[in-house]
């Protein structure tokens, strides 16, 4: 799909959807091409995850979904029938976008961290904290680093690598 | 009425007639057996009869049919194990068709152009959590592949980040002591760590995996008694 006003990597905070989901608590998620960002799951059509989403691109520039039209599924015959059986089907995704004013790195590295704080099951290094290869190591200071590295980002392309690293 | 072994009926009366046709129907499939033949399925009467050695592998068949037969011939000890036997293929059946319905399996969306597709934090753990296969707070151990230690480094992240390989744990500290001292706590032993650490369809295969071929070594020295 063409026409999307994006630069990638396209940081995205959206709302918590699905069965732990706590009010107020934000998501993040990354997309990394327009291919990426016009593909969804199924679990993204059943729990509405992409409306309301905020997005920043990689020069900072903003935006909201809307609104957001399911196209159907998509994927080559073999795909689609192994999506189904382990029900991960993708499906095609039109947004609607508002622009908004464009968010400072500052803002983005503050509003990352927020959410890594509220959602340190996603984040968790559990093996590493068990100690799997080594001393156990505590989970806060694992956080805590991770932390740091996102605050160490010097722009917006920096940011997806210090919170996936 | 008691017949001879070519089917014809027999003409002198013999108090042993059903001891001696069924050792004729055991010598016959002992025969067939040696010979790389297949067994007679039935004996007169529309008996079950074993299965032939590889049918007696096959999960739930081999077993279920194995323990009708045995009961048949009145060995209900081999009867109940073959049984348990089924049984536990059974759950193993059940465990990994409830694991498919749930999603057992992460499918990561090839356009997502990502380093690390399938890596751990912040994307196949999100999704389990998601998917309410690991709890708020629940550690989450790669049990048949190690994550990062020795051999289970070389395997790719798409083979050992799914969550066949994930075991829920009951708590930090269980997860910390089968990996080594943990909270002042020693690790585990063994048996505690096979137990602790391995999901309950893998214990059920385990079962039917040894079950199988000792059962089947355990009716053939039966058989050839």
């Amino acid at each position: 799909m063409t026409g999307l006003p994006f630069k990638y990597p396209l940081l995205a905070f959206g709302k918590d959807v699905g069965g732990h989901a706590i009010a107020g608590r934000e998501r993040l998620a990354w997309f990394g091409s327009d291919e990426d960002f016009s593909t969804g799951t199924q679990w993204d059509i059943k729990h509405d995850a992409r409306r309301g989403m905020i997005l920043v691109d990689a020069t900072g520039r903003s935006w909201e979904v809307v609104g957001v039209r399911n196209l159907g599924i998509v994927g080559s015959f073999l795909g689609r029938i192994v999506r189904f059986v382990f029900q991960q089907s993708n499906y095609a995704l039109e947004h609607e976008l508002a622009e908004r004013p464009p968010m400072s790195l500052e803002v983005a590295k503050v509003r990352i961290c927020a959410s890594i704080k509220a959602n340190p099951d996603a984040w968790r290094d559990d093996e590493a904290i068990a100690g799997e290869n080594g001393e156990p190591q505590e989970e806060s200071k694992l956080l805590t680093r991770m932390l740091a590295r996102v605050h160490r980002v010097k722009t917006f392309r920096g940011l997806r690598g210090a919170v996936e690293s | 009425m008691a017949r001879m072994p070519n089917g014809e009926p027999r003409s002198v009366p013999d108090i042993n007639d059903e001891d001696y046709d069924e050792m004729i129907r055991r010598q016959a499939a002992n025969n067939a057996r040696a010979a790389g033949e297949p067994e007679m399925k039935s004996g007169s009467g529309g008996r079950i009869g074993h299965p032939g050695e590889l049918e007696s592998l096959i999960p739930v068949w081999g077993s279920g049919r194995e323990a009708l037969a045995d009961f048949e011939d009145g060995d209900y000890i081999g009867a109940g194990l073959n049984g348990a036997l089924a049984v536990s293929d059974l759950a193993v059946a059940g465990s990994l068709g409830k694991g498919l319905v749930k999603g057992g399996v992460f499918i990561a969306n090839k356009a997502t152009r990502r380093a690390a597709p399938y890596g751990w934090k912040g994307n196949v753990r999100t999704w389990m959590g998601e998917q309410k296969f690991l709890k708020p707070g629940q550690h989450g151990h790669h049990w048949a592949i190690p994550q990062n230690e020795g051999w289970g480094k070389a395997v790719p992240d798409f083979i050992k980040n799914q969550p066949w390989n994930i075991k829920p744990m009951p708590s930090p500290q269980v997860h910390g002591r089968i990996h080594g001292r943990y909270g002042g706590q020693p690790q585990f032993k063994p048996a505690q760590r096979y137990w602790y650490g391995t999901p309950a369809w893998s214990k059920w295969a385990t079962g039917s995996a040894v079950g199988h071929p000792a059962m089947g070594a355990a009716e053939q020295g039966r058989r050839s008694k």
